[in-house]
């Protein structure tokens, strides 16, 4: 054999040995389980992007974004907008995608840190504070708390000032039907957003909370028409003012606690 | 005297540099922006035009080391590979002047691919920025110039490592993993030690995180602050708060360093001995 082809055919020899030897082994031991879904908490991301927060912060946001709709990623996405939130906490695509994502899909601890960094970061933004107030009562109940923020948001607000103050004494007077209010909120957003993929999410969680409000009509009309309070959602369906109990599309469902349908939360691992 | 010695050294540099390949690769660091801007600003929802401006100081704050590295290995490096200095400092001469005059050209052709790099990122996010009405628009005035200042004077402290590195260092290949380590640790301590504090159980759960931010902090009397003169936050939401307070200071420090690593390479290469 010629001089100079020997060497690079011993080459691709051992290439193609190689190839080989990796195809036989078991794929268990290359994969990770979800590859697309790993988050790496913020110190050593600062390191893996040079040195660079804010880069670290925007690929880690599109990460999240880009797998608002995934079913499966709930952990990754409740790490991910956590961890943004950190390098970057004056994100703006974060904390508007991480309040539908993760407040309005079952991990609302989550959302709160989200926005709550938001709120003080973006010390001139009317919005993180708003979703901040709104969700304290909508899933804590805490009225007080709720109103304090919204006096902030309305402080900040160029527009909406009267419209904040005026939300947060029909909260002190009890007036509000927050969980058709949040249907609002969120089909407007809806309406705003651009990216199919965002209107596929936040079109999930609305026909999420319309189970809820479904639940909660259905308990005022068993409540005036038979009088006691609502002991279990069971008697719903015996006594025919329900059909069926509503589908969650997110699949997290409801619960009944303290004689009131709320919102399950996912849990966290 | 010490002008006109140091202006022919500056101009020999610059040309030697144009007849490298160094124009093609700022070529390609252009198209990078680019591609890089108009690919980030696709994915926001809320901010496009802020994401394309932060994603492109990112690049920006990537490439412009690497080819201020560049210009180091053909300035430097290659002239002791190929024995030039043979030629360079028979001239009746210091060589000191040789050196600062080079270095002068590095950082003035650095500087260029800074401000043309900086001008297409403003185009691109004034294009974008007339796609979608921001709730609080990027900030491409006086803001964006004083990012780009900052960034100019840690391309400084990148070019004044590199320049040591390749006066003392014998293989080209060390300046390059030489300085791109250096600038990531002197970049990245700052934003780590923030973050330690929000999130202390990164490191451990059971050690008392402190004792890693102490000894991190440590670092600030090794390393510049290059993590701080990072200072797009007033460009991105146009808020001058941003600004940290004590930039004259920061300045100050940075350039200080510069300085005494400048100094240094004078002081080796005056001592070095060629044969």
């Amino acid at each position: 054999m010629n001089d100079r082809i020997q060497a690079p055919l011993l080459s691709l020899c051992a290439l193609i040995l190689f190839w080989a030897a990796v195809a036989l082994q078991s794929n268990t031991t290359r994969r990770l389980e979800r590859p697309a879904e790993v988050f790496i908490e913020g110190p050593v991301q600062v390191f893996l992007y040079g040195g660079d927060r804010f880069l670290a912060a925007n690929i880690e946001s599109i990460r999240a974004a880009t797998s608002a709709t995934a079913t499966g990623a709930e952990h990754f996405r409740l790490r991910a907008h956590q961890g943004v939130s950190r390098l970057n906490p004056c994100h703006e695509d974060n904390y508007w995608i991480g309040n539908a994502s993760l407040s309005w899909g079952g991990a609302v601890d989550g959302g709160f840190t989200v926005l709550f960094n938001a709120m003080h970061c973006r010390y001139w933004d009317e919005w993180p504070a708003f979703f901040y107030g709104f969700n304290k009562h909508f899933f804590q109940g805490d009225v007080k708390d709720a109103r304090r923020v919204l006096e902030l948001a309305a402080q900040r607000s160029p527009h909406n000032t009267a419209a904040y103050r005026n939300y947060s004494i029909m909260l002190a007077a009890g007036e509000i039907d927050d969980a058709r209010l949040a249907v609002e909120m969120l089909k407007h957003e809806q309406n705003q957003a651009s990216d199919p993929d965002l209107r596929e999410m936040l079109g999930k969680r609305v026909g999420r909370l319309q189970g809820l409000v479904i639940l909660r009509d259905a308990q005022n009309t068993f409540e005036k028409r038979f009088g006691p309070p609502l002991e279990s959602p069971s008697e719903l369906l015996n006594k025919g003012v329900l059909s069926r109990i509503p589908e969650d599309p997110l699949g997290i469902g409801y619960e009944f606690r303290d004689h009131a349908f709320h919102l399950r939360e996912i849990e966290i691992k | 005297m010490f002008l006109t010695s140091l202006l022919a050294d500056f101009n020999h540099g610059i040309r030697i540099a144009l007849h490298s390949r160094i124009v093609t690769t700022a070529l390609w660091f252009l198209g990078l922006l680019f591609a890089a801007v108009l690919l980030a600003s696709q994915f926001s929802a809320r901010q496009p035009a802020t994401v394309a401006l932060d994603v492109g100081l990112s690049v920006i704050r990537l490439v412009l080391p690497l080819f201020a590295i560049l210009l180091v290995q053909e300035l430097f490096s290659r002239e002791f590979e190929r024995k030039l200095y043979l030629n360079s400092f028979t001239y009746p001469r210091q060589r000191s002047y040789w050196l600062l005059g080079r270095v002068a050209a590095i950082l003035s052709l650095s500087i260029a691919l800074l401000v043309v790099l900086g001008t297409s990122l403003a185009f691109l996010v004034n294009i974008i920025a007339a796609d979608y009405q921001q709730a609080t628009p990027a900030a491409l005035g006086l803001p964006y110039q004083i990012t780009l200042s900052f960034i100019a004077v840690d391309l400084l402290v990148a070019t004044a490592i590199a320049t040591l590195l390749a006066i003392s260092a014998s293989t080209p290949a060390f300046v390059l993993i030489g300085t791109v380590g250096f600038l990531l640790i002197a970049r990245s301590y700052t934003p780590i030690i923030e973050l330690l504090q929000s999130n202390p159980y990164v490191v451990s759960n059971f050690a008392d995180p402190r004792i890693y931010q102490d000894s991190l902090g440590m670092l600030a009397f090794l390393l510049p602050d290059l993590g701080r003169l990072d200072v797009r936050m007033i460009a991105l939401y146009d808020k001058m708060v941003f600004m940290p307070t004590d930039w004259p200071l920061l300045l100050l420090a940075t350039l200080a360093y510069a300085a005494s690593l400048l100094g240094l390479s004078v002081w080796i290469l005056n001592k070095r001995e060629f044969n």
